[in-house]
């Protein structure tokens, strides 16, 4: 009578299975966290539109995440605009407390990113046999065991 | 192996196991020895040999008045001529020849043709393999210890998980060794595929019931 330890491939489908719910916590709060950043940043173009400074919080806004953080508050709350020879320094409408929360936010939802990754190639790495273990019970000849396990 | 941490005994097991594969790799692919590699070319030799001089029937349709083939070439063996390339401007009436040549000068010439090549294999330098005739034994001793190295792989991961450390599985594992598959049994007979006589499963794992085992029909 032809035999497999069903038991333990049910078990790992589980483990699978609970390990993909784990992955989807992570996702979404990446992705909730991306959300509240997306937010926010537009909140902070407003505030510069209304300053006609725009493209000047853009350009900070297209800076690497360590470059952001050593931005002193006159970096952010201020803009320099050529006019001739005289240089006329303009309010960019954001505060530099809004600045450091988009910093937070930002460092938040990366560091979520890289958990979400990180996760994603473990899950993906630990449980890649488990494909050729489904396909070898069905070429074997028995029931598809992915259908017990809900 | 002296340590008991199954993660590194795990890996010393993967090194292992890579090393068989490797061995195994080169006994499935390596080049023949050069008896071997001149065997097989006398062998392609033979049968080209063989196609070539196998005229009889096409020759004896020529002795008669009218060949069935409409004079000229026998069709099919006789210098192998098929109407399959067409003639730039031949005239419509002119059946388009494809001439396969090498039967026909293996028959007339295979054995100056063989001894070219066969010294161009003397001449060659290569490593070669094992013999044809010792791959099979050398194969079913490489695949019989990887069968045990896997197994005692999955036994140490098997036992880990027991101690709730949990090492993930190769892709490429075997998954006869990590579901303990047991292929005797008559499920593989055709008249006993249906449904109500097919293969039943053994879980082994106690978790599944209170007597440690339970058995289903799939």
């Amino acid at each position: 009578m032809a035999s497999y330890n069903k038991g333990k491939l049910i078990g790992l489908l589980e483990r699978k299975r609970a390990a993909y719910i784990t992955l989807r916590d992570y996702s979404t709060r990446a992705s909730s966290a991306q959300d509240a950043l997306n937010r926010h940043i537009s909140h902070m173009r407003s505030n510069a539109s209304e300053m006609t400074a725009g493209d000047a919080i853009d350009r900070l806004l297209l800076l690497p995440l360590s470059e952001a953080a050593a931005l002193k508050r006159a970096d952010v709350e201020e803009y320099q605009i050529q006019r001739g020879s005289l240089t006329d320094a303009r309010r960019t409408g954001v505060p530099f407390g809004m600045w450091e929360k988009y910093l937070s936010m930002r460092a938040s939802a990366e560091r979520l990113r890289a958990d979400q990754a990180m996760v994603q190639g473990r899950i993906d790495s630990q449980f890649a046999v488990i494909t050729h273990l489904v396909a070898a019970v069905k070429k074997w000849g028995f029931a598809d065991p992915e259908l017990e396990v809900i | 192996m002296s340590t008991n941490n199954p993660i590194a005994q795990v890996d010393a097991l993967r090194t292992d196991i890579d090393r068989v594969r490797e061995e195994l790799q080169w006994v499935n692919d390596s080049p023949l020895p050069k008896d071997d590699w001149k065997a097989s070319v006398t062998r392609w030799f033979e049968g080209m040999s063989a196609a070539g001089g196998n005229q009889t029937t096409a020759l004896r349709d020529l002795r008669k008045p009218k060949p069935s083939s409409g004079g000229g070439f026998v069709k099919d063996t006789f210098l192998a001529a098929n109407s399959t390339v067409h003639q730039k401007g031949a005239a419509p009436d002119v059946l388009p020849v494809n001439v396969r040549l090498a039967p026909m000068l293996c028959w007339l010439l295979g054995d100056q043709l063989e001894q070219r090549l066969h010294a161009m294999i003397d001449a060659d330098e290569y490593v070669p393999g094992p013999t044809l005739a010792d791959r099979p034994k050398l194969q079913k001793a490489l695949l019989g210890e990887l069968r045990e190295l896997e197994t005692r792989e999955e036994a140490i991961i098997t036992a880990a998980e027991g101690e709730s450390v949990f090492i993930g599985r190769r892709a490429d594992a075997d998954p006869a060794v990590v579901l303990g598959y047991d292929p005797e049994g008559d499920f593989l007979l055709p008249e006993t595929r249906g449904w109500s006589s097919g293969p039943r499963v053994v879980a082994r794992d106690p978790a599944l019931g209170s007597s440690g085992s339970f058995e289903g029909s799939i």
